[in-house]
C-alpha cells in the first residue's frame, strides 16, 4: 500500500509541471489547427461585410462608384417606406413571446401525452421541413377573400368574418404574422420537448409530493429548467423576424397592400435591384447586422450573467 | 403519526402483473426496511403508498383512512428519491420550503420549521447554495430534511443512500437511525441492499418477483429464513447450501452428501423422519463452519474435507472461500488463521446451526 501511494504521489507531482507545459504547446497547437479555420471565416465573412460597410458609404452614379458619406443613411430615416418596413419589423417582433409561449405550451402537452408523441411530434414538425414558398403559396389560397378559409366561414354561417386577409391592409401583416408563427412553432416545439425529456422524472414527482398544481408544476420546475432554451429560442426568434421573413412577405404580399407588409429585406431586395440604388440597399444590410449583432451581443451578455441550473 | 396497512395490493403495468397480492402491516412508529433484489417491486410498492402510482386492485390504508384517491400531497407522507431529486434551480431553503410555501403555511412558520431541521441535520450553513455546489452526502442530507420538513406521519424512502460512497453510506446509516429515534415517525426504507436491511430496520420485508417472502425481525430473517431465496439474500457472505440425502441408520438420521456424510442434530429427527430418503438443501451460514484444532474437538463428527480457492484476509476475520466436491463453501474464520491455497484442509460444520428445506417447494423445515 505504501508502495503505491508514493507511487501514485509521483505520478502527480511530476504530472503538475507537465501539465503547466502542455497547457502552452497546447495552445499554440490548437492555434495552429484554428489558423485555416479562421483564414476561411474572415475570407467568407469579413471580406463581405466590409464590401458591404464600403458600398453603404457610395452611390453608383452612371456605373462609377462615388463616395458619399453618410447620404445614403439620411436618405433611409426620410424615406417612409423604409420606415414603414423598419416598423413592420419591430411588430413581427410580437410573434417572439407568442412563439415562446405557444412552443412551450405544446411542448408540455406532447411532454404530457409522451405514448403517443411520436406521431404528434411528426405532425408539429412538419410546417418546419416545408419550405417557405410552399408555405407561403398554400396560405395565399387559404387566405383568399374566396379562399378555403372564407368558404369555410361562410359556411358555417359566419360570412360576417370572411375578410379579404391579405387584400386588407389592416389585416396583411397579421395574416403573414399568423402564417410565421404557424411555421416557425414546430422548431419550437421541438426545441423545448427535447429539453423537457432530459428533466428528470423524479423531479415532477417530488413537486407533485410537494403538491405543487399543473401551473404551480410548470412554473416552478418547467420554465426555470427550460431558462437557457428560452434564451436561445428568443433570440434565433428575433432574428428571424429582422431578417428572415423575406419569402413569406414576397410569396404572400409582395409588401402590399401598398407598403402594409413591407419589411427591411424586401426593401432592400426592391432598392438593389429594382431601382438599382445598391448604395441604399447596402446600408440596410449594415443596419440590419448591427441591429442582429447586438441581439447576438446582448444574448451573450444574459447567457454569461446566468448560470445554468441544469445539473 | 400512523400506521400503514397494504391490504392485497396488486400492480399491473400492462399485462404484467409487478406487485402481486402483497399484505402488510406497518407499525406506527416503526423503521421497515423493503429489501429485494433489482426489479422485484419495492420501488413500485412504495410508490403507490405516496399516491405516485396508482394501484390495479387492493387498499392502502395511512392512519385511519384509505388512501387509494387521496392525493399524494394529502397522504401525510414525504418521500426520500434516490436521486434526491432536489430542484435545481432553487436553493437550499427553497427546496426545503417549496412544499410548505405551497400548503401557505407562514413565512415565520416555515423559517422556524426550516432552521431547526437544518439545525438537526447539519445543514445550516448550507441553506444559501444550490444543489450542483453541493457534495453527494450534502445533497442527501437535503433530501431528508427536504422531506422531515413537512413533519410527515410516513417517510418514505426509495435508496438514498446508494449514490454514496460506501464510507459515507456507513456513516448516514446511523445517522439515519439516529434520526428516527429522535423524530420516531413511520419510515419504510426501500433498498437492495441486505446489510442497510440488517442493520436499519425494526423490521424487514424481503421481496422476490412482487411477492413478499418473509416479514420479521432482522435477528429473526437471519436465524429463521423461511425459504431458500431468502435465506440466500439475507447475509453476507451469502449462507451456503448442500444437496443432502436424508438417511436414517441405526435409529440416527444422516445427511448424505454424496462424497460426505454429516449427522443431522437429535432434536431435528422428528422434523427430518418425514423425509427418509428424500433430497432435501441443507444451508450453513458461513460462521457455523468452523476449521483448526478446537474445532476438530467439539465438531468433530461432522467434518468435511475441502479444498482452499481462494484466501481473503479481512483484518478482524478471514474469509475462506473451499470446493467440498462439488459445493463452493464459504467459512468465517477468527484472524489468524492460516491457510495455502490448493491445500486440503478439514472443515467442520456445527450441525445445531443448520438450516433444512424442502427441495421442491424451496421451503424451510427449520
Ligand atoms: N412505469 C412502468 N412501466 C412498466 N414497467 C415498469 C414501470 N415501472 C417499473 N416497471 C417494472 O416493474 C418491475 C419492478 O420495478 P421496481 O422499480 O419496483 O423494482 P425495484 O424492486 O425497485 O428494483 P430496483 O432495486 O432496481 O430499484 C421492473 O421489472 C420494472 O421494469
Ligand atoms: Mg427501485
Amino acid at each position: 500500500m505504501k508502495g503505491m501511494n508514493q507511487a501514485t504521489d509521483l505520478v502527480s507531482t511530476g504530472s503538475t509541471e507537465k501539465r503547466a507545459e502542455r497547457k502552452l504547446t497546447d495552445r499554440y497547437q490548437a492555434l495552429l489547427f484554428l489558423a485555416p479555420a479562421v483564414l476561411v471565416i474572415v475570407s467568407v465573412f469579413l471580406y463581405p461585410v466590409v464590401k458591404l460597410v464600403q458600398y453603404s458609404l457610395q452611390v453608383q452614379d452612371y456605373g462609377q462608384w462615388k463616395w458619399v458619406g453618410l447620404a445614403n443613411y439620411r436618405g433611409l430615416l426620410n424615406d417612409d417606406i423604409f420606415r414603414q418596413a423598419a416598423k413592420n419589423n419591430a411588430i413581427l417582433l410580437l410573434c417572439v413571446p407568442i412563439l415562446v409561449i405557444l412552443s412551450i405550451f405544446f411542448a408540455i402537452l406532447l411532454y404530457e401525452k409522451i405514448r403517443g408523441w411520436q406521431a404528434y411530434r411528426s405532425i408539429v414538425f412538419l410546417p418546419y421541413l416545408l419550405a417557405i414558398p410552399v408555405v407561403g403559396i398554400v396560405f395565399s389560397y387559404i387566405f383568399q377573400y374566396n379562399g378555403i378559409l372564407n368558404e369555410i366561414l361562410r359556411s358555417v354561417g359566419l360570412g360576417r368574418l370572411a375578410l379579404d386577409w391579405l387584400a386588407d391592409s389592416k389585416l396583411a401583416l397579421p395574416t403573414v404574422m399568423v402564417v410565421i408563427i404557424w411555421k416557425e412553432l414546430g422548431f419550437g416545439v421541438i426545441l423545448f420537448l427535447s429539453r423537457l425529456l432530459s428533466v428528470p422524472e423524479e423531479l415532477y414527482e417530488a413537486a407533485k409530493l410537494d403538491g405543487a398544481s399543473w401551473w404551480q408544476t410548470h412554473w416552478n420546475i418547467t420554465i426555470p429548467q427550460l431558462r437557457g432554451i428560452i434564451q436561445f429560442y428568443s433570440i434565433v426568434a428575433v432574428i428571424t423576424m429582422i431578417s428572415w421573413v423575406f419569402n413569406y412577405v414576397y410569396v404572400m404580399t409582395k409588401g402590399g397592400p401598398g407598403t402594409s407588409t413591407m419589411v427591411s429585406e424586401l426593401y432592400i431586395y426592391q432598392q438593389g435591384f429594382r431601382f438599382n440604388l445598391m448604395g441604399t440597399a447596402s446600408a440596410v444590410g449594415v443596419i440590419l447586422l448591427i441591429v442582429t449583432s447586438i441581439v447576438i451581443f446582448l444574448q451573450f451578455k444574459v447567457r454569461g450573467g446566468l448560470d445554468s441550473d441544469t445539473e | 403519526m400512523a400506521r400503514v396497512v397494504l391490504r392485497n395490493v396488486v400492480k399491473n403495468f400492462g399485462d404484467v402483473r409487478i406487485v402481486k397480492n402483497v399484505n402488510l402491516e406497518i407499525e406506527d412508529k416503526e423503521f421497515l426496511v423493503l429489501v429485494g433484489p433489482s426489479g422485484c417491486g419495492k420501488s413500485t410498492t412504495l410508490r403507490m403508498v405516496a399516491g405516485l402510482e396508482d394501484l390495479t386492485s387492493g387498499e392502502i390504508i395511512i392512519g385511519d383512512r384509505i388512501v387509494n384517491d387521496v392525493h399524494p400531497k394529502d397522504r401525510g407522507i414525504a418521500m426520500v428519491f434516490q436521486n434526491y431529486a432536489l430542484y435545481p434551480h432553487m436553493d437550499v431553503y427553497e427546496n426545503m420550503a417549496f412544499g410548505l410555501k405551497l400548503a401557505k403555511m407562514p413565512k415565520a412558520e416555515i423559517d422556524k420549521r426550516i432552521n431547526e431541521v437544518a439545525e438537526t441535520l447539519g445543514i445550516t450553513e448550507l441553506l444559501k447554495r444550490k444543489p450542483k455546489e453541493l457534495s453527494g452526502g450534502q445533497r442527501q442530507r437535503v433530501a431528508v430534511g427536504r422531506a422531515i420538513v413537512r413533519e410527515p406521519d410516513v417517510l418514505l424512502m426509495d435508496e438514498p443512500l446508494s449514490n454514496l460512497d460506501a464510507k459515507l453510506r456507513v456513516q448516514m446509516r446511523t445517522e439515519l437511525i439516529k434520526l428516527h429515534n429522535r423524530l420516531k415517525n413511520t419510515i419504510i426504507y426501500v433498498t437492495h441492499d441486505q446489510t442497510e436491511a440488517m442493520t436499519m430496520g425494526t423490521r424487514i420485508v424481503v421481496m422476490k418477483d412482487g411477492v413478499i417472502q418473509q416479514v420479521a425481525a432482522p435477528q429473526e430473517i437471519y436465524d429463521k429464513p423461511v425459504n431458500v431465496f431468502v435465506a440466500g439474500f439475507i447475509g453476507s457472505p451469502t449462507m451456503n447450501f448442500i444437496n443432502c440425502r436424508v438417511i436414517s441408520d441405526d435409529g440416527k438420521i444422516t445427511l448424505d452428501a454424496g462424497s460426505f456424510r454429516l449427522p443431522a442434530p437429535a432434536e431435528r429427527f422428528t422434523l427430518l423422519e418425514k423425509h427418509i430418503n428424500k433430497e432435501v438443501l441443507m444451508g450453513i451460514r458461513p460462521e457455523n463452519i468452523h476449521v483448526g484444532e478446537n474445532a476438530a474437538q467439539t465438531y468433530g463428527d461432522s467434518r468435511v474435507e475441502a479444498l482452499v480457492e481462494v484466501v481473503e484476509q479481512l483484518g478482524s476475520e478471514v474469509l475462506l472461500y473451499l470446493k467440498a466436491d462439488r459445493y463452493s463453501l464459504t467459512v468465517r474464520a477468527q484472524a489468524g488463521t492460516r491457510a495455502a491455497t490448493e491445500e486440503s484442509i478439514p472443515v467442520f460444520i456445527n450441525m445445531n446451526k443448520i438450516h433444512i428445506f424442502e427441495t421442491e417447494t424451496e421451503t424451510a423445515l427449520f
